[in-house]
């Protein structure tokens, strides 16, 4: 853990945002965000729903375009160009709320696929890599099913395994918790504690507030399409401070 | 009613006795019949009806076939006792109760039970008497002559001509009667011969069967099925086809069950020579020359020779086989989000385009005029900016989904059988001098075009179903857009549609039937000119249920294929 911890404060801005605008339509959904995430680093993104945390984390890998401001991920600008797209891509992983797995894909065919088709490995060294990640998430037996025959819980760990097997360096977690039973949330937050303390850049759009405190470096709270307030999660908790992110804070932890 | 119920209760008593049991019988009859039948006076009304109908049917039917009538009476009447039996008991048997849930489970449906099964019976009865018993398989028309002596008296009685004040020594006497069947084939002469001593002979030239006359069929039967290839120099081909499906089908079944080559490439050119067989073989049977290469390549004119079953099939085949790309693209197409040629370049280039063609085509037009709707039409031009416009406006320059979209369009506003003689009359005159192509390719090219446009709907409905994640799983782990289309998006799209491209396929399969009326010989063509044939003049009826069951047997092979398909590929579906 403090090895990890050392690396995390060497590192050099590996996502840089500057006033980045999305409009959809005439709903002004990203007001200017302006961030920057170092290497190594875990940040997690709170926010009431409709505050455009998703959309956010969706412009940095392109699957929603900002029609304003710059993303620069990885020392890549993104833009139009799609070898920058496929490029950040590449470096970028993604874990989705409702886990998209490939349903006519077994397991193991969807984890090897981007490696196969986009790496160019190996089907021998995608399936040895794939096995890896499927045991570090703890499921390696799951390997030939197919994703409708495993429960929530198993299915996201599959996803996880799945963006991992492409080495990124930067990985995105959009509320990968929010479709699961309680009782399997604990195994996904598990394996992204563990990825977390490997290392990993991690952004994350969660709700689970013991997560946000225990392993966030930062915390970047987000309302009405805008950054209000940036904090270390003991002072984000704690001692607030934006009035918004006390009535929000106030709102979720005292219901 | 309350004498009906004890009598019954008597009845059921005495079955008690029969049949050990545990369990007391309880039936209220008030309540069942409450239920079943006095709940609605329409239900009642309807009963009735149906009860006199079966009723009068099946008396009417115990006078003509009594055996077979009885016969399903009597286990009509079983099945529904014992059916009664294990309800009332509440033990039923997996019989027992199969027959509540599909047969017996409301007095009406008992009743109908009966009534469709007679009539089943009576359908199957006639149809066995017209294809069988009373039918004939013999090879032509066989004309049994027979003679026998008759009086004058006799032939008048049997309505015959009255011979008495006929002169004496009289060959024959005209005319004969004659007797036609219902195809107007003449089944029955007779003639009369007068002798001196004014007795008659009767000779009757008959071949009498009120049933089918198979042999119209069987004689016909290579002609259905490959037409002209029966002819010995090219027959072969046709064997040739069907040996090599047979062994390369045995072979690359056990490579599609072999676990060592599962996806590998190997597999994959299989399966792409598959798909592409329909234009190597049709290619083959019209390398129908002899000789050397060159004559090999020579092509012996498809259009007379190819035809019957083989024809239809290869056609419909082709059509398929080159239609499901073509549709699959245009679906795509329809859909595609590719960058539009901006406005700014739209526009000029339409406004330069008019100007351009006002001075150099709208002139020697305004030439040619005569009259004032040809000067209207010569500053044609003038229209470029409003489709530019429209085509801006629709699809915001993307040029793609405009063409899938018109093309897709414009197909499926034109009725099939237009298509088919635009293929044969109209398509020669645009192609350049010399040209030639084969009515037979042009009639699949039409075909494949008019299913594409119809495929390409569907599977864009498909694509439609496949939730958004799945593509920004794809675009996330970095996947280009064509292994993400080929690899993710496309095998989930298609078999939620099989169902519905198997189904035009079919469709496609029998409307082939259609090219007969632009003079190709396909198996509805070549079914037709037996009844102009002299053994079997007039002969339709037995063709075409030839042609039906064959019809048949193929589209059930292809639905119950795509059920198949459709299992195999659903294992893991959510």
């Amino acid at each position: 853990m403090a090895e990890a911890k050392t690396l995390k404060t060497t590192g050099d801005n590996v996502i840089v945002c500057n006033e980045v605008q999305k409009w959809y339509g005439n709903y002004h959904a990203l007001r200017g965000v302006s961030m920057s995430v170092r290497s190594g680093e875990v940040i997690v993104i709170l926010g009431p729903s409709g505050s455009g945390k998703s959309t956010f984390i969706r412009t940095l890998n392109r699957l929603e375009e900002h029609q304003g401001g710059d993303i620069i991920v990885d020392g890549i600008t993104l833009s139009h160009d799609v070898r920058n797209i496929a490029e950040i891509r590449r470096e970028v992983g993604m874990v989705f709320q409702q886990f998209n797995l490939f349903p006519h894909l077994t397991v193991l065919e969807n984890i090897t696929l981007a490696p196969i088709h986009v790496r160019k490995w190996s089907r021998e060294r995608a399936e040895e890599v794939a096995m890896k990640w499927l045991t570090r998430v703890g499921i390696p037996e799951q390997a030939d099913k197919y994703p409708g025959q495993l429960s929530g819980g198993q299915q996201q760990r599959v996803a996880i395994a799945r963006t991992l097997t492409m080495e990124p360096k930067i990985l995105l977690f959009d509320e990968p918790t929010s479709a699961l039973d309680p009782e399997m949330i604990k195994e996904v937050l598990d394996v992204m504690r563990d990825l977390a303390n490997s290392g990993y850049t991690i952004l994350a759009v969660t709700h689970e507030m013991g997560f946000a405190r225990t392993v966030a470096d930062r915390i970047i709270f987000m309302d009405a399409g805008q950054i209000v307030e940036e904090n270390t999660p003991d002072n984000f908790f704690h001692n607030p401070k934006e009035e918004r992110t006390k009535k929000f804070l106030n709102q979720i932890l005292n219901h | 009613m309350e004498r009906v119920q004890k009598y019954l209760n008597v009845i059921l008593n005495s079955l008690k006795v029969l049949i050990p049991q545990r369990d007391r019988m309880q039936l209220d009859w008030r309540r069942f019949l409450g239920e079943n039948i006095t709940y609605s006076g329409w239900i009642m009304a309807w009963l009735a009806i149906l009860t006199w109908i079966t009723f009068s049917y099946t008396t009417g039917q115990l006078q003509s076939a009594p055996t077979g009538t009885i016969v399903v009476l009597m286990i009509w009447g079983l099945t529904v006792a014992m059916t009664m039996l294990a309800e009332l008991q509440k033990r039923h048997t997996d019989w027992t109760l199969w027959m509540k849930g599909n047969l017996y489970n409301s007095i009406t449906n008992v009743q109908v039970s009966l009534l469709l099964v007679l009539l089943i019976l009576a359908a199957f009865r006639g149809f066995y008497s017209y294809a069988y018993t009373n039918a004939s398989f013999a090879d032509a028309v066989p004309p049994t002559e027979r003679e026998y002596e008759t009086t004058v008296e006799a032939v008048a009685e049997a309505g015959g001509p009255n011979l008495s004040r006929m002169p004496a020594n009289l060959e024959f006497v005209s005319p004969t009667e004659s007797i036609t069947n219902r195809a107007g084939v003449v089944v029955r002469e007779t003639a009369y011969i007068l002798n001196e001593d004014k007795t008659v002979v009767t000779v009757e030239n008959r071949d009498i069967h009120t049933g089918a006359t198979w042999g119209a069929v069987i004689d016909n039967f290579s002609n259905l099925l490959i037409f002209r290839y029966k002819q010995p120099n090219l027959v072969w081909r046709v064997y040739a086809v069907l040996i090599f499906i047979a062994v390369f089908g045995v072979a690359s079944t056990f490579m599609y069950r072999s676990e060592r080559l599962r996806s590998s490439r190997l597999l994959s050119g299989v399966s792409l020579f598959w798909i592409t067989s329909p234009i190597i073989i049709y290619q083959f049977l019209l390398g129908a020359g002899e000789g050397g290469a060159e004559a090999f390549f020579g092509r012996v004119s498809p259009d007379n020779t190819l035809g019957g079953f083989l024809f239809s099939v290869i056609l419909a085949l082709m059509a398929i086989v080159i239609s499901f790309p073509l549709g699959v693209l245009l679906a795509l197409g329809r859909r595609s989000e590719v960058r539009g040629i901006p406005w700014w370049i739209t526009y000029p280039v339409a406004g330069l385009g008019m100007v351009y063609l006002l001075f150099t085509n709208t002139p020697t037009l305004l030439e040619g005029a005569r009259s004032n709707f040809g000067i209207l039409l010569a500053y044609w031009p003038i229209l470029i900016p409003v489709v530019a416009y429209g085509f801006q406006r629709t699809w915001e320059g993307n040029v793609v989904a405009a063409f899938s979209t018109i093309f897709i369009e414009v197909w499926r506003g034109i009725p099939f059988i237009t298509v088919l003689f635009m293929s044969i009359i109209l398509f020669p005159i645009f192609l350049p001098e010399g040209w030639e192509v084969l009515n037979m390719t042009r009639v699949v090219a039409g075909s494949a075009m008019f299913s594409a446009a119809y495929l390409a709907e569907n599977v864009r409905g498909g694509l439609q179903a496949i939730p958004r994640g799945q593509y920004e799983a794809a675009d996330s782990l970095g996947l280009s857009n064509f292994t993400k289309y080929r690899l993710i998006i496309l095998p989930q799209a298609i078999r939620l549609v099989i169902p519905a491209i198997v189904g035009q396929f079919i469709g496609l399969f029998k409307d082939t039937s259609l090219v007969y009326l632009v003079g190709l010989f396909d198996l509805l063509a070549v079914a037709n000119t037996i009844a102009s044939q002299p053994d079997w003049l007039g002969i339709r009826t037995e063709p075409y249920i030839f042609l039906l069951a064959l019809y048949f047997v193929c589209s059930s092979a292809m639905a119950w294929y795509s059920r198949r398909l459709e299992r195999q590929l659903g294992v893991g579906q959510r």
